[in-house]
């Protein structure tokens, strides 16, 4: 289920090339870890998640009155850090095993605070869950479920960002997010 | 005008033609701008829904709760955003979809929790 994606991120840079020169062999690469959920109304009780999401689930269950949580699909997205006057985007995309919805996970940009500890910030992150229907030719894509936002990421800290009432039923859509900077 | 005199001024909701012409040119602050946007229309949805009533106690002493200074923190903000985007901006500009985030910090100082609230949760694109 995990997939381990490295993906270097396309740049779009609009500086002037001695200062991308520059940026790019000063500029960390970071790596996030990251793990959809699903938070679901009805059921069993027993969540179905990794150890490394134990502490998090533990939270939401002190928010949130899921019953339970369920780990969907994991991935690690590896990418550029940005200078101020550039984007580095990245994506992935993939299949959610056992439902035939596809996903893809993307951003604009992330850039790492100076200041100890660090900060990550990520620019127009955005995951969008959708059925694809139709020919090669004449592809379809109804979207199911979307979270797009910005987020400041404290380096090593789970950061949880969920949506309520993705379907009728009232389930979650929810992504936990580990950053690490690697020098 | 750069990036700060731009916050500052949306902040006080004035969106004036140079805050308008920094918009238009810096995506930071367009993002900001539709931020602030989307808050206020997320917050002018809760404005019709219902709020439980909170059980009486009888003797208690009546001070404002935490919950109540909050509503009424995120009323008064909800009335300066609904205000800033009902102003007269002298051009159309793009709707921004409503969302709403809430941060939540947890007993476990690793873990973060952000809540969306989206108005618009479906959608279709070829």
């Amino acid at each position: 289920m995990r997939q381990v994606l490295g993906i270097l991120a396309a740049a779009t840079l609009v500086a002037a090339p001695s200062i991308q020169a520059q940026d790019k062999q000063s500029s960390p690469n970071v790596e996030l870890t990251v793990y959809l959920l699903s938070g679901a109304t009805q059921g069993t009780g027993t969540d179905d998640v990794p150890q490394d999401l134990s502490s998090a689930v533990k939270q939401l269950h002190g928010v949130f009155s899921y019953k339970s949580y369920k780990l969907s699909e994991s991935f690690v997205l590896r990418g550029r850090s940005s200078g101020p006057q550039e984007f580095a985007h990245a994506n992935t995309q993939g299949i959610l095993p056992g439902t035939g919805l596809h996903y893809s996970f993307n951003y604009n940009r992330v850039r790492i605070s100076p200041e100890k500890p660090r900060t990550i910030h990520i620019d127009g992150l955005q995951i969008n869950l959708h059925t694809v229907t139709g020919s090669p030719s004449n592809r379809h894509n109804e979207t199911v479920a979307s979270i797009a936002t910005d987020l400041d990421l404290g380096e090593g800290q789970k950061t949880v960002v969920g949506k309520s009432s993705i379907n009728n039923a009232g389930d979650a859509l929810i992504l936990v997010i580990v950053p690490k900077v690697i020098e | 005008m750069n990036c700060e005199e731009c916050e500052l001024l949306l902040a006080q909701e004035k969106v004036t033609p140079d805050v308008e012409a920094h918009l238009e040119q810096c995506a930071e602050c367009w993002a900001l701008a539709a931020e602030i946007a989307a808050n206020a229309e997320a917050l002018c949805e809760f404005r019709d829904e219902a709020l439980a009533t909170p059980p009486q106690t009888v003797g208690a002493r009546r001070r404002p709760s935490r919950w109540a200074m909050a509503a009424a923190a995120a009323v008064v903000l909800g009335a300066i955003l609904f205000g800033w985007r009902t102003a007269d901006h002298g051009k159309q500009t793009a709707v921004p979809p409503a969302i709403l985030k809430i941060k939540m910090l947890t007993p476990d100082p690793d873990v973060v929790i952000y809540w969306l609230v989206d108005a618009n949760e479906r959608g279709t694109e070829r």
